[in-house]
């Protein structure tokens, strides 16, 4: 880390960083505050930057208006479904590209950052009519199928990249002792392997709260939208409560926050080692 | 490591090969299969094959052209902020304060959001008459209130200042730590040669993060190039199809006019586009890396 001599430069440093903080916060405070204004003062002018009374109705009105609380509820399903498959599948994987040399790896790696590229339109016209087949549409289950497979690519990077910067020793003198190789990944590999892990969990959830174009194309009934596609729909009407709107985009918000935030330390670890080790 | 199966790691890699296949891999083929097809959705109950008129007609078709135009405006001016202002971030956070796991926590929050919540938030910030945007914009720089959303010029900037406030955290976070990963010998070396601030910058800064710069600016090249969410639900392509991208194109080909044919052609397009770029991006690395 570098020591900066002169405190008149890191003075003009601390103003900056609190300007790159004020612009990241703001947004977010401002869905904060509009979540919790009056009717009125949701459309006062000037804007008010605090709220006078604080609504909590306004939660209440989201939760009645639309059924807020089921696409909580879908997107946790769904979310943490896609997690714990897309980190069991891509463990494995990235084992296998970490530890084994054999023809054609770096071919396996390079073909899963390929898919990372693919756009979404391209392979969701073929997906639909598939899914349609297997009446797979207008279900949760399909979109665990198809989140854990956009997941894959990553997390298998993520991992990958965490497991090289484990030293083999470990698990060569594991296998001298007699170790078979899944019980070396289970109970050597694994346990110390846990910011990675979090790293990549936590990323595969984070892509199944987020996910909207699936979500929106496969989904019809308005009670199985996950988050993402319910929050969306309030725009269409012509006249946007927003201190409404707000409400329920901060309720559908917490959850992926307070998962994030526990385990934040952890993830930030593990997507940055990769960087850190190059 | 050498084990003696070598079918040990086909083995392990079997489950996610085979859900990458058939998920993914899968369909793709079969939209490339589809881009030489034409299948009104509404009317023909099975698609016809048609060769390469779907390429010629949007080779010819001016929208096309636009939202190709468009694409690469969005995805270049969206790039070069998140990665310029994010080295910039990382450049300035790269001092030790209090609370820095607080703060990096809080920083990184844009970016754990969903999109879709991203666009509600800056579609209220960016109302004409009630937006945060216009008010402070108004009273601090006696600047009169834009239409945002709603102006062809300036709604895709808008789009990919969203973009930028989303993504910048991501990139930020991880140049700083491969900030910190730079040996400071190197520093005081170069300070004892009489390096400045540039020229140490230049030699000792920029080469050390060159690795994560370069993954982070191709994922977000990647990302930017294929948004949806953001893009889709502010503006739905428009105004008068301003802000219409490629991959938005391909959605309303597909879902609105139920051209699949046409619309898989698009996104075969969209793809070959952006791994042509990926290439060109990976071959100007290696000369980089001299």
């Amino acid at each position: 880390m570098r020591q900066k001599s002169k405190p008149f430069i890191l003075f003009i440093k601390i103003i900056a960083i609190v300007f790159l903080l004020l612009w990241i916060i703001t947004p977010l405070y401002w869905v904060l505050v509009t979540s919790l204004h009056l009717g009125q003062d949701t459309f006062s002018i000037p804007p008010k930057l605090f709220p006078t009374q604080p609504q909590w109705g306004n939660y209440l009105m989201a939760v009645k208006e639309k059924p807020v609380l089921n696409w909580i509820g879908n997107s946790l399903i769904v979310s943490i479904m896609t997690s714990i498959l897309s980190l069991i599948i891509s463990i494995y994987a990235a084992y296998a590209l970490s530890r084994f040399n054999f023809k054609g790896r770096h071919f396996v790696g390079f073909s899963i950052l390929f898919t990372q590229m693919l756009p979404g339109t391209l392979f969701i016209i073929p997906m639909y009519l598939i899914f349609k087949y297997f009446q797979l549409l207008d279900s949760l289950l399909g979109l665990i199928i198809a989140y854990t497979s956009f997941g894959i690519p990553l997390c298998t990077w993520m991992l990958k990249s965490y497991f090289d910067s484990i030293p083999m020793e470990i698990e060569e003198a594991a296998y001298i002792d007699g170790c078979s190789f899944t019980k070396t990944l289970y109970r050597i590999i694994l346990p110390i392997s846990k910011p990675g892990l979090a790293a990549t969990g936590i990323y595969s959830l984070i892509l199944g709260w987020n996910e909207f174009m699936f979500a929106r194309t496969f989904i019809n009934s308005q009670a199985r939208w996950p988050i993402t596609v319910g929050l969306s729909s309030f725009t269409s009407e012509y006249s946007v409560e927003w201190n409404v709107l707000m409400a329920a985009a901060v309720m559908c918000s917490i959850p992926i926050l307070i998962i994030y935030l526990v385990l934040q330390r952890s993830f930030i670890q593990g997507m940055t080692s990769g960087a850190i080790k190059g | 490591m050498k084990f003696k199966s070598k079918l040990y790691p086909a083995f392990l890699l079997t489950p996610a090969i085979l859900v990458l296949a058939v998920v993914v891999l899968l369909p793709t083929l079969q939209a490339f299969l589809l881009s030489f097809q034409s299948w009104d959705f509404l009317r023909d109950s099975k698609p016809t094959f048609i060769w390469f008129q779907n390429y010629i007609q949007m080779l010819q078709d001016e929208s096309f052209w636009g939202a190709f135009g468009r694409t690469f405006i969005y995805t270049i001016g969206s790039v070069l902020g998140i990665v310029g202002f994010g080295l910039l971030s990382a450049l300035l956070l790269n001092i030790s304060f209090p609370l820095r796991g607080v703060f990096r926590g809080v920083f990184l929050m844009p970016w754990v959001l969903p999109y879709a919540v991203a666009a509600l938030a800056w579609s209220w910030l960016y109302d004409y008459q009630f937006g945060l945007i216009n008010f402070v914009l108004n009273t601090l720089l006696k600047i009169p209130p834009l239409l945002w959303l709603g102006s062809s010029n300036i709604a895709l900037l808008a789009l990919m200042i969203v973009s930028i406030w989303k993504e910048l955290p991501f990139a930020a976070i991880m140049l700083l730590a491969s900030l910190q990963s730079i040996p400071l010998d190197l520093y005081e070396a170069g300070a004892i040669d009489g390096a400045g601030a540039w020229k140490s910058f230049w030699h000792i800064t920029l080469p050390g993060v060159l690795g994560v710069l370069s993954i982070v600016t191709l994922l977000e090249f990647i990302w930017a190039f294929k948004q949806f969410p953001l893009i889709y639900i502010m503006t739905g392509g428009g105004p008068a199809q301003a802000t219409e991208t490629l991959v938005i194109q391909t959605y309303k080909q597909a879902f609105v006019n139920f051209n699949l044919g046409y619309a898989s052609t698009i996104g075969v397009v969209t793809l070959l586009v952006s791994s042509i770029f990926a290439m060109i991006y990976f071959k100007l690395l290696n000369r980089m890396e001299r």
